[in-house]
């Protein structure tokens, strides 16, 4: 008898669960086609991400994505050889990348920016990795100021099946770690070092509520655009920077069923 | 007899049940990548053209130079493919297809067809069994209603099933029901949901008010903030209060900016902070001069738009003592960081005026909070004043706030204070403008190279070797 009563038991809660949720999945979405990019090829969490759905990865590319920089042309980088545009110290550069989410999010979105970092005319990661915002003075001590990091700002744009009245982009806000509290992603500084990345949690906004900086939020779906900058602040960069079309990857929890994939 | 009735009747009991967990679970689990494909057709496409227009998000000026797009691959032949030509009947086929793909797919095909049978379909579509589908015929239903005259018969659906309590996407209806509904069709049935013990339905609710905000919302606003609630729904609704301005909503915000409950006060000054219209900026203005904001209230200002213009007031006010002000330096160091960049630089040109204060700790304030804010436009010309300062504290001050807008261009300045009589003044200056030094500098390093201090004479020393020996390199 008590048997038969967890066994209905049992086949209740499965009956109720089931109903209800088609299923989530870790997603990744980059810069053209989502398994050619640099590090979800080599990073096991990117691979099993791919392996579980190899044809979302491959039908990732949109013309809507892109990237964009003012600091140059794209050469082999020398912290993973990949295509990468230099801003070297005391100058300006800015990086632009747009990014189509292949899926609706039922999570935060981290932004990963894979750095390359290193000391002024060094191309030797294994001697010369440096940290933004941060020198030695001649005597020997490290300064850091929080102003001469490079600036983020994140925004997105409503895509083809975009949250009704979804019409202008508005700010993403981030969640300060630790704490937890929002930041707008608004030119606000982060430091980056060597070749490490650097995560940022992006909150999930909501439809009829307000980010940090007033605008109406609205819930993401699949086919919006993430709009990702990173600015190199004009004469207060320490350090030579390299960014290339590879070096940011949106990671997030995405709904079963909700796959979108290009033309 | 009854005994062995009994077993048989529970052993077929627990075969079916086992028989029917074994189907769900054969359903639901992960199947094949090809299977799992969203059917797709020609109509999928996406076309700036003919979805909502793609308001893509303003570049950045000057940023021009390389640009990277990516090769798209186009998707393979699909076997199962919804054709535009007899999309009603596949449509309505999908709406019973196991796989959960196919269903969302039909949905997708239904975004953009503007008709009454289209709007049915999707209306069958809301009582699919897995919440995703649902909701994206709801926000199908909406993009309908908002470009095709069938907005009423999408409302009707949508608000019916906001207020059935058994609808599993009931917020989402609610929300998009406010989107395609009037003020007067919408507000009565948030009233009725908010007499509701449903937290979470509460909360919709409020999200929901966004949508029709106006002065009818306002009773249910000030309703919502007194029945209490999470500090995201209390601040939405001080947000939408903030939004309306009429009066009703104004007194509400002036009553709870001034309240001693900490909780009320906070909510309302994120809320005047975030919308930060004139009148709200003057509230928050008038509540930092009657010196009746708390800390939190006050490092909540500082690091949102608000802060230029209430921070100015502040400064200019008679009503505040210089220790007053002092704080307010000190808050506007500590949060105005989290700013976005326009705002970090505006209160940077904010905090200048008091550079020139009588008051010399109120000047060393400004000074240090001018350093720590992280002003994106350099503020080394503003300090530079100050390094000729008589005060060892305010010359020390400015050294240290200068050395955070050091840079090839702003450096000169310092070279003045090599020769100061307090030794680490001088030394400082010395070694944060030696990253520097070139040779038009040569002079200066040649007569530094003399230098009483030990210290300065043997770096000078080193920095003009260094410059020779690149002349020597550059020459070969």
């Amino acid at each position: 008898m008590k048997h038969f009563k967890l066994i209905a038991l049992l086949s209740a809660f499965v009956l109720i669960s089931t109903v209800a949720w088609a299923g989530n999945v870790p997603e990744y979405d980059a810069v053209g086609q989502d398994d050619l990019n640099f590090f979800a090829a080599s990073v096991i969490y990117y691979q099993l991400v791919t392996a579980n759905n190899p044809t979302l990865e491959q039908l990732s590319s949109f013309v809507e994505e892109g990237f964009n920089t003012n600091a140059g042309q794209l050469r082999a980088g020398p912290c993973y050889g990949i295509p990468v545009a230099l801003t070297d110290v005391w100058n300006q550069g800015t990086y632009e990348w747009d990014i189509v989410l292949q899926m609706k999010p039922e999570s935060d979105i981290n932004l990963n920016i894979y750095d390359c970092v290193l000391k002024h005319n060094e191309l030797n990661l294994w001697r010369f990795a440096d940290q933004t915002g941060r020198y030695r003075l001649d005597w020997g001590e490290l300064v850091f100021n929080p102003a001469w990091n490079p600036l983020v700002s994140a925004t997105v744009s409503p895509g083809p099946f975009a949250t009704s009245s979804f019409i202008l982009p508005f700010t993403l806000d981030a969640r300060t770690l630790p704490g937890l509290a929002n930041v707008a992603l608004d030119e606000v500084s982060y430091t980056s070092k060597a070749h490490w990345p650097e995560g940022i949690v992006m909150a999930m906004p909501k439809t009829g509520e307000s980010n940090e900086s007033g605008q109406d939020e609205w819930n993401l779906k699949q086919g919006d655009i993430i709009h990702v900058t990173v600015e190199i602040p004009d004469m207060t960069n320490t350090v030579d920077v390299r960014y290339g079309p590879n070096s940011v990857v949106l990671k997030y929890i995405g709904i079963i069923g909700t796959e979108y994939f290009n033309q | 007899m009854q005994k062995q009735q009994k077993r048989i009747i529970q052993v077929s009991i627990c075969a079916l049940v086992a028989v029917t967990i074994l189907c769900i679970v054969y359903l639901t689990t992960s199947k094949s990548p090809e299977s799992r494909t969203a059917v797709k057709t020609d109509s999928d496409k996406v076309s700036s053209a003919q979805t909502l227009p793609q308001a893509k998000a303003p570049k950045k000026a000057g940023a021009q130079g390389v640009s990277v797009k990516p090769v798209l691959k186009k998707a393979p032949a699909k076997k199962a493919a919804l054709d535009e030509t007899d999309w009603q009947t596949k449509v309505e086929a999908a709406l019973n297809d196991p796989d959960v793909s196919v269903r969302m797919g039909a949905v997708r095909l239904l975004w953009n067809k503007m008709t009454p049978e289209s709007v049915e379909l999707l209306a069958m579509f809301l009582d699919d069994k897995e919440t995703v589908v649902a909701e994206e015929a709801i926000d199908a239903l909406g993009h309908i209603a908002q470009n095709s005259e069938l907005g009423e018969e999408v409302f009707n659906i949508l608000i019916a099933k906001a207020t059935d309590k058994e609808f599993q996407s009931r917020g989402l209806a609610l929300l998009t029901a406010s989107m395609v509904g009037e003020p007067d069709q919408v507000l009565p049935v948030i009233g009725t949901i908010l007499e509701e013990q449903n937290q979470s339905a509460r909360e919709y609710a409020v999200r929901a008010i966004s949508f029709v905000n106006g002065p009818e919302a306002v009773p249910y606003l000030t309703r919502i903030l007194a029945d209490g609630g999470s500090r995201a729904m209390q601040r939405n609704a001080y947000r939408l209060l903030a939004q309306t301005g009429t009066g009703e909503a104004r007194q509400v915000l002036e009553a709870d900016v001034y309240s001693q409950e900490h909780e009320k006060q906070v909510n309302t000054v994120w809320a005047l902070s975030r919308i930060s219209t004139d009148a709200n900026t003057q509230m928050l203005s008038s509540a930092l001069r009657g010196k009746t904001l708390g800390d939190e209230s006050l490092s909540i200002i500082a690091g949102s738009r608000a802060a230029p213009a209430v921070f100015e007031e502040a400064f200019q006010s008679d009503n505040l003592t210089n220790t007053d002000k002092r704080n307010l330096l000190r808050t506007l160091s500590k949060n105005t960081r989290l700013a976005p960049g326009d705002v970090r630089n505006q209160t940077a040109e904010i905090i200048k005026p008091l550079l020139d204060s009588s008051d010399e700790q109120l000047q060393k304030d400004a000074i240090e909070a001018l350093g720590n804010i992280g002003a994106s436009d350099n503020q080394a010309d503003a300090l530079a004043e100050k390094l000729e300062s008589d005060s060892p504290i305010l010359q020390g001050a400015a050294l240290y706030a200068y050395a955070k807008f050091t840079t090839p261009n702003t450096y000169k300045p310092l070279k003045t204070l090599w020769y100061d009589k307090d030794e680490k003044i001088r030394r400082t200056a010395f070694f944060l403008s030696s990253p520097f030094l070139n040779h038009s500098d040569l002079e200066d390093l040649e007569k530094a190279k003399k230098h009483s201090d030990e210290l300065i004479s043997k770096q000078s020393e080193r920095i003009v070797k260094q410059l020779d020996l690149q002349d020597k390199i550059t020459s070969q």
